[in-house]
């Protein structure tokens, strides 16, 4: 694919028994498609016209669709079946937030592709979905920069969507566009990269259902005014018993450091974990800038993160390309997903500490698993 | 495990972009209109990033470890590109991998797929299909997804 590789994301579903992933192609249009077994010699399986080309996913915004965000999950009031969500920005609009939606057959067909909400520019959008293994409800949430932060960020209003009729329609009581999660200032996406050498353009946002609650977590960046520090925080979403979501109170991951490209998942028995980078150190302290990724534990539903894993503490490859205000070394996004009480992780990360014999960044793989007793008792 | 119920908003429907939209965020209103293409994360730094060490590598750099146990915490990492089948990947392999993205296969927990950014101009090799045998990743590169499929689709650049 010329010009490419380009964004990509990956899910397996519970019952169908396939590996759906979505690819971006130059052009800029989404393709998304099945397969029943990614071990083998490739075989996608793609909805195909009559002249078996593929179908694009994206009904919308056709040559500008950008960073599709795949997920697969319960269709609602179908016992056993899964519907396809793939998230994407529409740059022929403000941008729009688009999801499509295919039943979970072998090739998918994508029949629905509404719009959950808008952005505003000035930022990547950093759309993103979560969906709740139990009901099937599904999540987008993004990014609206609202006006200057101070210094050189962006203030931006964190968004949540929701549609609990596999896409079909979307909305929340009074908030037919999504509601505001949180309100913060952000260092993104250009000025300044972070940690010098990583252009945020996949937004500083991302969240997960509790599988045993129906809660919404959300993680997002918060800039300390003072300190400048973009920091991490959390709010915790629930039924407030009208059909909508109250929001609960702001809690920080991290202390006073530099973090962005956060990830969260929920284990079945409400284990939180976030993964996340920080930037350590630049130069001249240090002849590279230094990234440390972590991974925080919170067996409390989010009130405090106790526990903490440096997963590696690593320098890049490459320094400051003071021409290119888009240079990323690490990328828009990392994942980390769980899957019954076990988290799944991956993450970009260089390989000489683990042995290799030059700079390089490789794909990282981490598995955690963690005793709910071994903290704070959950609330 | 509780089912839960939601009550559906009745008021929630689907627009269509080319509607101009006001929305009443605290005063704040957004417009459907042509966004701004720098903000788009395409196109993608292809660029690969790869040097030789310098000693801060080794003396800065450190992981977590394969078999790491703290407060009823366990916990593994491993880089892919070095615990692998190919013993000879670790001393081949330049390309940058950003971006990654991780699928479990939940009937099969050993059956993991994570993709990543082989950040070369039409380099081929897409993803890592990585199940766990013994101690080791095994890992299978397959070709661009793209450009195969049932009755060889093509992909539309």
């Amino acid at each position: 694919m010329p010009g490419c590789p380009c964004d990509q994301t990956v899910d397996f579903g519970s019952f169908f028994n396939r590996l759906a992933g979505t690819f971006l192609t130059f052009a800029t249009n989404v393709y998304s498609a099945f397969t029943a077994n990614p071990a083998t010699f490739p075989s996608f399986h793609y909805l195909l016209d009559l002249n078996g080309v593929a179908i694009s996913t994206n009904s919308s915004g056709i040559n500008f669709a950008d960073q599709p965000w795949l997920l697969v999950g319960p269709q609602p009031g179908v016992i056993g079946g899964e519907n396809v969500y793939v998230a994407y920005d529409d740059f022929s609009g403000a941008p729009d937030m688009h999801v499509a939606v295919a039943a979970a057959t072998d090739p998918p067909s994508f029949t629905i592709d509404n719009i959950s909400g808008f952005s505003t520019g000035f930022v990547n959008p950093g759309h993103r979905l979560a969906i709740d293994p139990v009901s099937g409800a599904v999540y987008s949430l993004f990014q609206q920069r609202i006006a200057p932060g101070l210094g050189l960020s962006q203030n931006i209003n964190y968004m949540l969507n929701r549609s609990t009729d596999g896409g079909v329609t979307w909305g929340l009581p009074g908030f037919p566009f999504g509601m505001v999660v949180a309100n913060a200032d952000s260092d993104q996406p250009f000025t300044p990269k972070f940690c010098t050498v990583n252009a945020l353009l996949g937004g500083v946002d991302h969240a997960a259902v509790d599988p045993q609650t129906g809660d919404v977590v959300y993680v997002y960046g918060n800039r300390d005014p003072t300190t400048g520090n973009n920091r991490l925080a959390v709010r915790r979403l629930t039924d407030d018993g009208m059909g909508g979501l109250s929001v609960g109170p702001e809690i920080f991951i991290t202390g006073q450091v530099q973090a962005a490209i956060p990830s969260v998942g929920i284990t079945d028995n409400g284990t939180i974990g976030v993964f996340y980078y920080t930037c350590d150190q630049v130069p001249p302290v240090s002849p590279f800038p230094v990234f440390t990724g972590h991974f925080a534990i919170s067996t409390d539903g989010g009130a405090t993160f106790h526990t903490g894993i440096d997963l590696e503490t690593f320098l890049s490859p490459e320094v400051d390309n003071i021409r290119d205000p888009r240079q990323r070394v690490l990328g828009d996004y990392m994942q980390v997903k769980a899957v019954g009480n076990t988290f799944f992780g991956s993450f970009t990360g260089n390989g000489a500490p683990f042995g290799r014999n030059i700079s390089n960044n490789d794909p990282i793989f981490y598995k955690v698993s963690v005793d709910p007793l071994a903290g704070i008792a959950r609330r | 495990m509780k089912v839960r119920r939601y009550r559906f908003y009745g008021d929630a429907r689907a627009f269509t972009s080319t509607v101009l939209l006001a929305v009443a965020i605290a005063g704040f209103v957004v417009t459907s209109a042509k966004a701004d293409d720098k903000m788009r994360s395409s196109p993608p730094d292809t660029k690969s990033y790869s040097r030789p060490l310098v000693p801060e590598d080794l003396t800065l750099g450190k992981t977590a470890g394969t078999a790491g146990q703290a407060a009823g915490v366990n916990f593994s990492v491993v880089d892919t590109v070095v615990n692998n089948t190919n013993p000879n990947l670790q001393f081949t392999d330049a390309f940058n991998d950003g971006e990654t993205s991780i699928a479990v296969n939940p009937l099969h927990q050993n059956e993991i797929v994570i993709t990543a950014f082989f950040g070369c101009l039409g380099c081929r090799r897409t993803a890592l299909v990585i199940k766990k045998r013994g101690r080791n990743l095994d890992e299978r590169v397959y070709d661009q997804p793209a450009t195969r499929g049932r009755g060889r689709a093509r992909l539309p650049m």
